[in-house]
C-alpha cells in the first residue's frame, strides 16, 4: 500500500464553507484499537459539547477504508480549517483526534508544530463539493433554530394573534400560518 | 388495446378483482384458508376457476366479484418448485407479520397482538367475495364454501364480513374510495383529470412500469405473468376515541373542521383543496369533480394541511421528497362491524374498522414505502415529528393546521387505528392459476 501524500491544494467551497478531506495509513496491527476508539466516541459527550461550541465544523466523519487500512476523515466547516488547529487542540476535538489519528502511520500529534504540513499532505480535495443549504454559517444555522424554536412558542400561546396584529410584526405574522 | 410500449395488456387473464372497482353498494366477506394437502388444493383452484372473471369480461353492472391470491406460505403449500419460490421478492417471502418493523407495526400493532391466525404462517389462500348485495353476497360465499366441501385438506380458518354501512362511509363518517389511479391499457378511468395514466407495469407483472422497466417477476413465466401483489389489512377503527378527541380538541362548531383537516377531506367526499372553509355534498357526491383537483395553489397547506391522511397518501402535485408516481397504488376499502351511532361517545367494545387491501406490483416500493415514509414518517414534507394524523401509530406525534394568522399544532395524538393482522399475498393471473392447479409436484 503506497502512502496518500498528495501536494496540498485547498479544499472547495460552497458558499462559507469548505470542504476537508484527509487519508492516511493506519499502522498495521492497530486496526482493532481504532475501530474500538471511533466506536467510543461515538457516545462522548465532550466531542459533541465541543463541535458546538467550535461553531464551524458542519459535519465530519472518520471512515475506515480497503479492509481497514486507511483512515479517511471527510468533514466541511465555515473558513479554511487550518488556521484554527491550534484552537481546536485544545478542546476535546483535539483530543479526540489525537486518540484517533494517532493509529494512523507518521501521525505528528494536533499540538505538533508540524501538523498543518502533515494534514496538508496527506489531503484530497473534491471532484465536487453541493449543499442544500449554501448560505448559513454553522452559528447562522444554530441561532435560526433557536429563533425558531422561540417564535413556535409565541405562536403556542393563546394570545399570540393579537399580538403580532402590530404592524411592526407583519412579517412574523406572514410566517405564523404553517 | 395496448399500452404505448405496444405490449398488449393481456385482460382476458388478469383477475378482474385486481384492477376493478368493487361493487357499490357492497357486501362481501373475505375468507383465509389453510392447505395440508396440496392435492386437495389443487382441486380447490379448479373450483374456484370458473368462478372467476377476468377483466375483460367484467361488467360494471355485475353483481359480484370474486378474487383468489396465495400467501408465500401458501404458494410452498400448494406445491410451487423451491427454485419458483426462490424468485418471489424477499418481501413477499417473508410476510407481512416478519415486515412489521419496516411498515411501523409496531406497540399495539405488533404481530403478537394479531388476531389468530393472521400472521401466522396458516393463512395460504385468500377469497375475497364481494356482492351488491347481502342475498347475492351469500350466495357467492356458499359457491365458494361449497369449493371447499368435501376437501378435507383445505380448511377455512378465518372470515371476515365487509358491508357497506347505511350512509356509504367509512367508520369515521367519511366517503371513501374516491382517488383512484388510471391504468394505461385498460378501460378504468381513474377519477383525477389532472393525473396521466399509469404505466400498466406499476399494476400487473409483465409489462413496463412508470420506470420504463419490467418489474421483476417470479419465474416460470406462465406463473408470474399477469399476476399482481396485494396487501390486507384488518384495520380497527377506535371510533368513539375519534370523536372524543375531536370533541376536546374542537369547538361544537369545528369538530367537523378538525377531522376534516385530518381527512383532507369533508365528510361528504369534498376535497379541502376545492372546498376549504364548509362542506360542499353536492361536491362530495359528483365523481367528475370531487377528485378534480390538484395542490400547486397550496403549498403551505392552508387549504389541505400537508400532512392530512389524504395529502400523504398521495401528495399529487406538491413538492415533497420523492416521485408521487412510483408509490401510487390501488386501494380497496371495505367496513366491517356495526357502525357506531350517531352522536355517541362512549366506546361500545365492538370490533369494527375497515378491511384494507393494497393492489400494485410493487409491495416495496409502493406500500412498505408508503407505510414507512409517508404515514410513518414527516421528514418529507419538512415535518419529523409528524405522522399520518389517522392512520399513524403517533408514538406522540404532532399535527399542523396551517391557517391564518397563526397555525394550530396539536401534541401528543392518540392511535385512532390498530392494525389486527394482515398478510401479502399473490394474485395469479387465471392461465397461472390453471397453472397452480395442473403442478404435479
Amino acid at each position: 500500500m503506497t502512502s496518500t501524500i498528495n501536494e496540498y491544494r485547498a479544499g472547495l467551497k460552497v458558499g462559507p464553507r469548505s470542504e476537508f478531506l484527509a487519508i492516511g495509513d493506519v499502522i498495521p496491527g492497530r486496526e482493532e484499537a481504532l475501530r474500538d476508539t471511533l466506536e467510543r466516541h461515538r457516545s462522548d459527550p465532550h466531542i459533541q459539547q465541543a463541535i458546538k461550541e467550535i461553531g464551524t465544523l458542519h459535519e465530519a466523519r472518520f471512515v475506515l477504508l480497503d479492509g481497514d487500512t486507511r483512515l479517511m476523515f471527510a468533514s466541511s466547516f465555515d473558513g479554511p480549517w487550518d488556521v484554527y488547529i491550534d484552537d481546536f487542540a485544545r478542546t476535546d476535538i483535539g483530543r479526540a483526534f489525537d486518540e484517533t489519528w494517532g493509529h494512523v502511520q507518521g501521525y505528528p500529534g494536533v499540538k505538533s508544530p508540524h501538523i498543518k504540513e502533515w494534514f496538508k499532505e496527506h489531503t484530497v480535495v473534491a471532484g465536487n463539493f453541493v449543499c442544500a443549504y449554501p448560505e448559513p454559517t454553522v452559528k447562522q444555522v444554530l441561532k435560526a433554530l433557536a429563533l425558531q424554536q422561540a417564535f413556535q412558542q409565541v405562536l403556542d400561546d393563546p394570545r399570540a394573534a393579537e399580538a403580532l396584529q402590530h404592524p411592526a410584526l407583519k412579517p412574523l405574522l406572514e410566517m405564523a400560518a404553517d | 388495446m395496448t399500452t404505448d410500449t405496444g405490449a398488449a395488456l393481456e385482460l382476458g387473464d388478469i383477475q378482474a378483482a385486481t384492477l376493478m372497482p368493487r361493487p357499490n353498494p357492497y357486501a362481501g366477506a373475505y375468507l383465509a384458508l389453510r392447505i395440508d394437502d396440496r392435492h386437495a388444493a389443487r382441486e380447490l383452484l379448479r373450483r374456484l376457476i370458473p368462478l372467476l372473471e377476468p377483466v375483460s369480461s367484467f361488467d360494471p353492472g355485475r353483481p359480484v366479484s370474486l378474487g383468489v391470491g396465495l400467501s408465500f406460505a401458501g404458494l410452498e403449500a400448494i406445491g410451487v418448485p423451491a427454485e419458483s419460490l426462490a424468485t418471489f421478492p424477499s418481501e413477499f417471502q417473508q410476510g407481512m407479520a416478519a415486515r412489521a418493523a419496516e411498515i411501523g407495526d409496531v406497540g399495539e400493532n405488533a404481530p403478537e397482538h394479531w388476531e389468530a391466525p393472521l400472521g401466522s404462517k396458516d393463512v395460504h389462500l385468500v377469497v375475497a367475495a364481494l356482492a351488491r348485495d347481502t342475498a347475492l353476497m351469500e350466495a357467492l360465499v356458499v359457491l365458494a364454501q361449497d369449493a371447499v366441501r368435501d376437501l378435507p385438506g383445505v380448511s377455512p380458518i378465518w372470515q371476515l364480513d365487509v358491508h357497506v354501512p347505511p350512509d356509504g362511509r367509512e367508520q369515521f363518517g367519511f366517503k371513501d374510495s374516491i382517488s383512484e389511479p388510471t391504468v394505461e391499457g385498460t378501460n378504468i378511468l381513474g377519477s383525477n383529470p389532472h393525473e396521466a395514466p399509469l404505466k400498466a407495469g406499476e399494476f400487473v407483472l409483465g409489462y413496463e412500469d412508470e420506470n420504463g422497466e419490467l418489474p421483476p417477476m417470479p419465474q416460470p413465466e406462465v406463473l408470474g405473468h399477469n399476476g399482481t401483489y396485494v396487501a390486507f389489512r384488518k384495520l380497527h377503527q377506535r371510533v368513539a376515541a375519534f370523536r372524543r378527541y375531536l370533541r376536546d380538541n374542537a369547538a361544537d362548531t369545528e369538530a367537523t373542521w378538525l377531522a376534516a383537516k385530518f381527512v383532507g377531506r369533508w365528510p361528504s367526499g369534498a376535497p379541502l383543496a376545492l372546498s376549504p372553509d364548509k362542506d360542499n355534498p353536492e361536491l362530495g357526491g359528483d365523481p367528475t369533480r370531487n377528485n378534480a383537483f390538484l395542490y400547486g395553489d397550496d403549498p403551505r397547506g392552508l387549504k389541505c394541511p400537508v400532512g392530512a391522511h389524504a395529502r400523504r397518501m398521495n401528495a399529487r402535485d406538491s413538492v415533497i421528497t420523492g416521485q408521487v408516481r412510483l408509490h401510487r397504488m390501488i386501494r380497496r376499502g371495505t367496513n366491517y362491524g356495526p357502525s357506531l351511532p350517531p352522536g355517541v361517545l362512549e366506546d361500545d367494545g365492538a370490533e369494527r374498522g375497515l378491511m384494507f387491501a393494497f393492489v400494485g406490483a410493487h409491495l416495496a416500493r409502493q406500500f412498505e414505502f408508503v407505510q414507512k415514509q409517508w404515514v410513518h414518517d414527516g421528514k418529507f414534507i419538512g415535518a419529523p415529528a409528524e405522522r399520518d394524523p389517522l392512520i399513524g401509530v403517533q408514538d406522540g406525534g404532532e399535527f399542523t393546521i396551517p391557517q391564518r394568522p397563526i397555525r394550530r399544532r396539536l401534541r401528543g395524538l392518540p392511535d385512532f387505528v390498530v392494525n389486527r393482522g394482515g398478510e401479502y399475498c399473490f394474485m395469479p393471473g387465471l392461465r397461472a392459476l390453471r397453472w397452480l392447479a395442473e403442478l404435479d409436484t
